[in-house]
């Protein structure tokens, strides 16, 4: 009998689009997590894309997307008795994964000190914008903000246009979460060893720098700020080059003698051979006539030659994507990344990428499509806490639920 | 508590370059012992964005910020004396990490078959770009390849522009520490059933879930979306407005009508309240550009961090466009010890990030330096591992150890 690798663990959810990715990975390879969103949905349920371009809170990609493998409940934790039920909830979950704002909880009574106090042994992990301490603690933030904040916005970009936000999705909030992901198992890791819980404070703000890592460090090594270069780099072969058939990404790195061999083989090394550069100093000087030699290179070129012949090189070469060709990838393809979940209520089944994680001896997939609202009100509070038929009717007829 | 949360996990990191010593530098940070394995045949590839003259592998600003709080031994794997030591350390490891293409780990004798020989209940974490199944198993890649394979530089740029090269704010620290996630999760698991695992992880798959409503955008409703500058759906204005200085700007996202009218008030426009072309969000997406002008027309009489505290006071999410060098002088990250100075060898005293995560009420400890090549192979093969000081010396005659590199490059 295979077990998924986080089986056992139960996870509660207090979540926005900050957090949601967090336990998404976790729901993933198998916790059981226990999304809680006010009654009427969570506003993420309002965010596009739509299905078939239809608004609606139980047709929301973005929803769908962040939220597959997870069960969920309404909840008004704004009533009494809302917060009572939540505090029986946290008393059987190993962690709680919160994005309200900083001392909300703790206003309402059900903040880490009190949560502790039922649930000794709990990990509380909180993102938030700025984190749970400092000047900046009550401020609001965006994805955009935080990116902008963290230090990203400013090299996104051409010299001459405003900084751009890196797109795709919400890229400061994922950066986040995966931390807070991290994070989260090593308090939970901590808590079985001592039997002591204990909050974790994420701050998105300053997951950002750590993605800026290289420009970090090499201004404070050198005193350079790094501004915005558009499709230039700092670097020669650093970027996209035109193949016959489409564009290749290209990362040259340290393999500068094996690239100079290469077009000597193929006459096409220009005046690339010459000794001046063997300086690294040299070449990034030179780096425009460099690509210039090599874009004239590969352009008669397919892309999958040069990506073959630059592999066997180890320079690192990969063909450029759009949405539309990462399905047909036939590195994802072959590995089955895909995973089609299938939604009765539309009549349909929705492809997404799956888990990027192969578990010998234990599965890791999608198993089930994003809940709709108040999917599991029934199961959690009949079933799980024991109340009545008639005490969960009360609960929705007083907007508890 | 005094201890940090990982003690008493020993991580074997065969892990090299960016992505693979980010996985494992939270768990180095919380207390984890990591040995990091490099060879003086071949160091780790960042090491070779060194920047000094003399042991220039030992100035690298990448290398010596992921390699911060582990221990440094080198051992040559292709020598079978350096291997045996490797599988003696696999007996003591709780966990073996790497990078490397499919196929590497096994020619070492390292394979997950072989390690779980050694060790029952070990656990593998293969990081290798693209996996150890499918035709580009032994293929190399670096993370910026891999951030435009997921579309993110298709979707980051101008509407109607180019690209932009998003690799100066590299991708790898996102696919390195979903690695970190994937080593926590084995552990888990490994305690709940008392079993080893191994976990195939392709950093080419995390990329893909950055993007993930894009794809089921495109998979449902069969759009191709392309870039969009700073425009966002659902909010207006959204995005960087220039502000009095050149090149300083100020970013501002407003979603809702209240925010507007935060907006409105804190830029002392309160007659924009009754504008009809701004009344609700549809309306201010469809005039966005008269709207991004009024906007902008503002903030180019402030400072960001001006703009930033009056607009955060009327309850609009405002913020800097940090440069680098205005970053390192941000008061929240100050105030909340982002920043940490940490003394090494050869470079001296550096100002490194330090983890996002933040245990509440207990002391974070000071960072020890990464370390320098073979700096610890007294202190794990000598006291951890209890090699003989004659077998230490043979080790080093033979080049299996040592702590000058042999190589020019890694």
């Amino acid at each position: 009998m295979t077990q998924e690798a986080l089986a056992g663990a139960r996870v509660l959810e207090l979540a926005g689009v900050e957090g949601v990715y967090c336990t998404r990975l976790l729901a993933n390879l198998g916790a059981d997590v226990l999304k809680v969103e006010p009654p009427g949905g969570s506003a993420e349920r309002n965010l596009g894309p739509f299905y078939h371009g239809e608004p609606h809170p139980d047709k929301s990609l973005h929803f769908f997307y962040y939220n597959v493998d997870k069960k969920s409940i309404t909840l008004n934790l704004e009533t009494s008795e809302g917060r009572e039920m939540f505090r029986r909830l946290v008393a059987s979950r190993d962690i709680l994964v919160e994005t309200t704002r900083p001392g909300y909880l703790d206003g309402l009574g059900i903040g880490y000190e009190a949560l502790n106090k039922i649930n000794p042994r709990l990990v509380m992990t909180s993102i938030t914008p700025f984190g749970l301490t400092g000047p900046y603690r009550d401020y609001k933030s965006t994805d955009l903000v935080s990116q902008a904040m963290g230090g990203l916005l400013y090299v996104m970009g051409y010299p001459d246009t405003p900084p751009v936000i890196v797109g795709g999705g919400d890229q400061a909030y994922h950066m986040a979460s995966v931390h807070a992901s991290v994070a989260t198992l090593i308090a939970l890791h901590h808590a079985e060893m001592t039997g002591e819980g204990q909050q974790v404070d994420v701050a998105i703000h300053q997951c950002i720098p750590i993605f800026m890592q290289r420009i970090m460090l090499t201004y404070a090594a050198t005193g350079k700020n790094m501004v915005r270069i558009g499709m230039d780099s700092q670097y020669p072969i650093y970027r996209h080059f035109k193949c016959r058939d489409g564009w290749m990404y290209v990362t040259l790195r340290d393999r500068w003698s094996e690239f100079v061999q290469w077009l000597l083989e193929e006459e096409a090394a220009d005046d690339l051979a010459d000794p001046r550069y063997q300086e690294e100093a040299y070449r990034n000087e030179q780096r425009r006539h460099i690509d210039d030699v090599f874009q004239r290179f590969v352009q008669i070129k397919s892309m999958t030659d040069v990506c073959r012949e630059a592999q066997k090189r180890r320079i690192w070469a990969l063909p450029v994507n759009s949405v539309q060709n990462i399905y047909s990838d036939p590195q994802l393809v072959d590995r089955q990344y895909f995973i089609p979940v299938s939604y009765p209520e539309l009549g349909d089944e929705i492809v997404y990428p799956g888990v990027p994680y192969r578990l010998a001896e234990s599965p890791a997939t999608i198993h089930r499509r994003a809940p709709l609202v108040g999917e599991h009100n029934r199961e959690v509070y009949c079933q799980e806490l024991g109340l009545t038929e008639q005490h969960l009717e009360a609960l929705k007829a007083n907007g508890i639920v | 508590m005094e201890g940090r949360p990982l003690e008493g996990v020993r991580i074997l990191d065969f892990t090299h370059w960016l992505a693979g010593p980010a996985a494992t530098a939270h768990a180095a940070e919380l207390g984890a012992q990591v040995i990091k394995v490099e060879s003086i045949q071949h160091y780790d590839g960042a090491r070779a964005r060194g920047i000094g003259p003399d042991h220039h592998y030992e100035y690298s600003p990448t290398y010596n910020h992921f390699n911060r709080n582990k221990l440094g031994i080198t051992l040559n794997l292709q020598d079978p004396q350096g291997a045996t030591i490797a599988r003696q350390l696999v007996k003591i490891s709780d966990v073996v990490i790497d990078n490397f293409p499919a196929g590497l780990m096994e020619r070492f004798g390292l394979g997950y078959e072989a390690l779980r020989a050694l060790n029952p209940t070990i656990v593998l974490i293969s990081m290798a770009a693209f996996g150890q199944v499918g035709p580009w198993r032994t293929y190399h890649s670096f993370a910026s390849p891999m951030a435009q394979f997921a579309g993110l530089y298709e979707l980051t740029g101008e509407p109607g522009g180019d690209t932009c090269n998003i690799s100066i704010g590299g991708l790898d620290p996102v696919t390195g520490i979903l690695g970190g996630f994937a080593l926590m999760t084995a552990l888990q698991y490994r305690q709940r059933t008392g079993k080893g695992i191994h976990i195939d992880y392709a950093q080419m798959e995390a990329a893909t879930t950055l993007t993930g409503d894009v794809v089921a955008d495109y998979s449902v409703n069969g759009r191709n979306q392309t870039r969009r500058g700073n425009a966002h759906p659902f909010a207006a204005p959204h995005g960087a407005y220039p502000c009095r200085e050149s090149d300083t700007w100020v970013a501002i996202a407003v979603f809702s009508d209240d925010e507007f009218q935060g907006l409105c008030r804190a830029m002392g426009r309160e007659e924009l309240l009754h504008d009809r072309r701004f009344s609700t969000g549809p309306d201010r997406w469809s005039n966005r550009t008269e709207l991004d002008a009024l906007v902008a027309q503002w903030t180019a009489q402030h400072e960001p961090g001006e703009a930033t505290v009056v607009l955060q006071a009327h309850g609009v999410a405002a913020g800097t466009v940090h440069s680098t060098r205005s970053i390192l002088e941000d008061p929240q990250l100050r105030a909340r010890g982002v920043f940490e100075e940490v003394e090494r060898a050869y470079v001296g005293r550096i100002v490194y990030p330090v983890s996002p995560m933040r245990v509440l009420h207990r002391e974070r400890q000071p960072s020890k330096p990464a370390p320098t090549l073979g700096e610890h192979n007294e202190l794990v093969l000598g006291e951890v591992l209890g090699l003989p000081q004659r077998v230490m010396e043979e080790l080093a005659r033979d080049q299996v150890i040592g702590k000058e590199s042999l190589a020019t490059e890694p």
